[in-house]
């Protein structure tokens, strides 16, 4: 997902493969029509049969649990293909080809049988499936947390046609944070919420019948949770892996947000324990990802947020009569959770992140992770509102706080993108070749920094790093803090790859200044670039020097983007997807909205006139 | 060893790959809201079984 294929061949084939793969879409539209039809017409019955033993399996109706099976599958699938394929383009660089690149093929997969889900628990059910459903039809009424889960599915999805547009207007952003990214990332984070609606929504159906939630269903809704911290969590993806393209001030903010609504709206829904328990399912998950895209599959290693700090805050927050005062306790436990929560996991960032938090970094990442936080924070409290069957706010506050939220997420974002480039700076470079095996130079770098006073006492980081020198080189990435020793003046600590398929950059970024050079950039003729940088511009000199100025990092980072689009276009294809995203903010309020409203006026009204679930 | 010469059509085939995903997802969002619509317009009598029975369809 995180860069396309970049094709070798102009139109020739490309016409058959279009054909085929539209008569494959034809086939696959077809089977699921003929499957829904038959189903809701009574035609066929092993759907029915097979969504109930998942149902008596699970103790919840078939339409939930059946779909929620399918649910839980395909997006740890998709998890695993999203993380594997960031960390392919990584250590390889863009894929050269459409078939080479198989982590694609599990995002596809997870994105589509996501859809497929959510559209399951629209199909499913012959009877109302609880108050809140939405009538389709006069005989055909479908779960809430259904028609969400089906539009995340549909919003990551189209994000696929919307990439390729972008790719051609704009050339391959080799960024995760290229907007249609984030709409196939964003797509399948927001869809964990909608799994727990749709959880939600089944224990309201069987809530009259006999049963106690079982263990392995507390540990579903455990993972449900730890499932939405992840799903906040995909947008951090970049700092995991140690190749931020974006100022570090973004990541406790990204953090701290995630926290806030998954760790908040766990514990109110699930008592005693269950932010930590929630954390804990995360780490799990996580950690066991990584660990088969890195030590296993050999891949760049990706490290991830503990998130247990802020989940300690929130447990001991709730220990206090706050928590019967939920947006109080939303509020508060997202103040705490950037504060002291955000301090502890800055421990575990330091203790293996490439890059940890100086202490520069603390004071815009507070300003924008406070508020942030705590508006986020009153909406997790929202969540686990809608989740324990308490009455929401009135319509207007419960909308006006998420467009707060939204508003201020924006407001922290747009200071985020903010940045300069340092003009007329130079850094003075010096590579000094320590071992050339087979044409594998490894260089010791020396940098002298002018203007000396550049570089603050505490930068963000001033580092050479070197990526996309494919995966059996040190996994294609090497990451170098370099040691400061005297004003303006660092040294490389390990040895620098400048060969091959390697790109290689000075890399700082201090406050908002950030920018790089670049050392070694292979000529690139699939687009049109020259070899870059002193390394490469010199390949068979010891000892190399120049002085180069500072440019801006995207230059270098994502060589393969055009920048000659107009920038109206570049707004309105941003704004394009911006009004996508808004409109899927848009229906996870409604939903939760809806469904909040139907219980809460059937609670009211249970006593004189019990309604008959149809 | 990537492309060596010059492209201009980028990721296509990564949209090539994703058509039989993300196709039949709009077109059954399509019938989705098709079926409702029509459902919509037919009058609310419960005893119009021809417009009843053919609703049904979907996905």
């Amino acid at each position: 997902m995180s860069t396309l294929a970049a094709s070798s061949e102009g139109g020739g084939a490309a016409l058959d493969q279009v054909i085929g793969m539209s008569i494959a879409a034809a086939l696959v539209f077809a089977g699921l029509l003929l499957v829904g039809y038959l189903h809701r017409n009574r035609k066929i019955t092993w759907l029915t049969r097979l969504s109930e033993a998942f149902g008596r399996r699970f103790k919840r109706p078939p339409w939930v649990a059946l779909p929620l099976a399918l649910f839980i599958a395909t997006l740890i699938c998709a998890l695993f293909g999203f993380i594997w394929d960031v960390s392919l383009h990584i250590g390889n660089g863009r894929d050269p080809g459409p078939l080479a690149n198989p982590a694609h093929y599990f995002i596809l997969f997870g994105l589509f049988l996501l859809f497929v889900a959510g559209m399951l628990a629209v199909v499913l059910p012959y009877d109302k499936p609880g108050p809140a459903a939405v009538r389709i039809t006069r005989n055909w009424y479908a779960p809430v947390g259904g028609i969400l889960m089906a539009g995340c599915g549909l919003y990551a999805l189209i994000g696929f046609p919307l990439d390729d547009i972008w790719h051609r207007i704009f050339g391959q952003d080799v960024t995760l944070w290229g907007p249609t990214h984030l709409m196939m990332i964003g797509g399948a984070g927001f869809s964990t919420l909608t799994a727990m609606v749709l959880e939600y929504e089944g224990r309201l159906a069987t809530r009259d019948q006999e049963h106690r939630d079982g263990i392995g269903l507390k540990f579903v809704q455990y993972l449900g949770f730890g499932g939405v911290i992840i799903g906040m969590s995909v947008f951090q993806i970049e700092f995991d892996f140690g190749v931020p393209q974006f100022r570090q001030v973004f990541q406790p903010m990204l953090i701290a947000a995630a926290a806030a609504l998954g760790l908040v709206a766990a514990r109110m829904m699930m008592g005693r324990g269950a932010a930590i328990a929630a954390a804990l399912v995360s780490i799990l998950l996580r950690g066991g990802v990584a660990l088969i895209v890195g030590p296993i599959l050999g891949s760049p290693i990706n490290w991830f947020p503990l998130y247990l700090g802020p989940a300690v805050v929130v447990e001991l927050l709730a220990l206090t009569p706050l928590i019967k005062r939920p947006l109080v306790f939303g509020a508060l436990s997202g103040l705490g959770i950037a504060t002291v929560g955000l301090w502890l996991e800055s421990l575990w960032i330091a203790a293996v992140y490439p890059y940890p938090w100086p202490l520069s970094v603390w004071r815009e990442s507070l300003a924008m992770a406070i508020p942030v936080a705590i508006l986020v924070g009153i909406c997790g409290a929202m969540v686990g509102m809608v989740f324990t069957g308490q009455r929401l706010p009135r319509r207007a506050i419960g909308i006006g706080i998420v467009v707060a939220t939204v508003l201020v997420i924006g407001g922290a974002v747009a200071n985020g993108l903010q940045y300069r480039v340092p003009k007329d700076a130079i850094a003075a470079i010096t590579l000094t070749e320590v071992s050339n095996n087979n044409g594998h130079k490894m260089v010791q770098a020396d940098v002298r920094i002018t203007p000396p006073d550049l570089i603050s006492a505490r930068p963000n980081w001033v580092s050479i790093m070197s990526w996309q020198g494919k995966l059996n080189n040190e996994r294609g990435i090497v990451i170098d803090r370099l040691q400061r020793v005297g004003p303006g003046q660092y040294r490389s600590t390990r040895p620098i790859p400048v060969w091959g398929s390697w790109k290689t950059l000075l890399r700082v970024q201090d406050g908002h200044t950030m920018a790089g050079i670049p050392i070694y950039l292979p000529a690139d003729p699939g687009i049109n670039k020259p070899a870059e940088g002193i390394a490469a511009l010199r390949p068979d000199a010891k000892q190399i020097f120049g002085a180069p100025h500072f440019v801006s990092e995207i230059t270098i980072l994502q060589r393969e983007r055009s920048f000659a689009a107009p920038t109206w276009l570049w707004t309105t294809a941003c704004l394009v997807v911006l009004a996508c995203t808004l409109v899927l903010i848009a229906a996870l309020t409604w939903g939760a909205g809806r469904i909040n409203g139907s219980e809460t006026s059937r609670a009211a009204e249970a006593e004189d006139r019990p309604k008959v679930q149809a | 060893m990537m492309a060596d010469q010059h492209t201009d059509i980028l990721a296509h085939h990564a949209l090539l790959l994703a058509i039989p995903a993300f196709a039949p997802a709009i077109a059954i969002v399509g019938v989705v809201l098709w079926v409702a619509m029509r459902d919509r317009r037919i009058p609310d009598d419960p005893t119009t079984l021809d417009g009843d029975k053919r609703e049904p369809d979907r996905r």
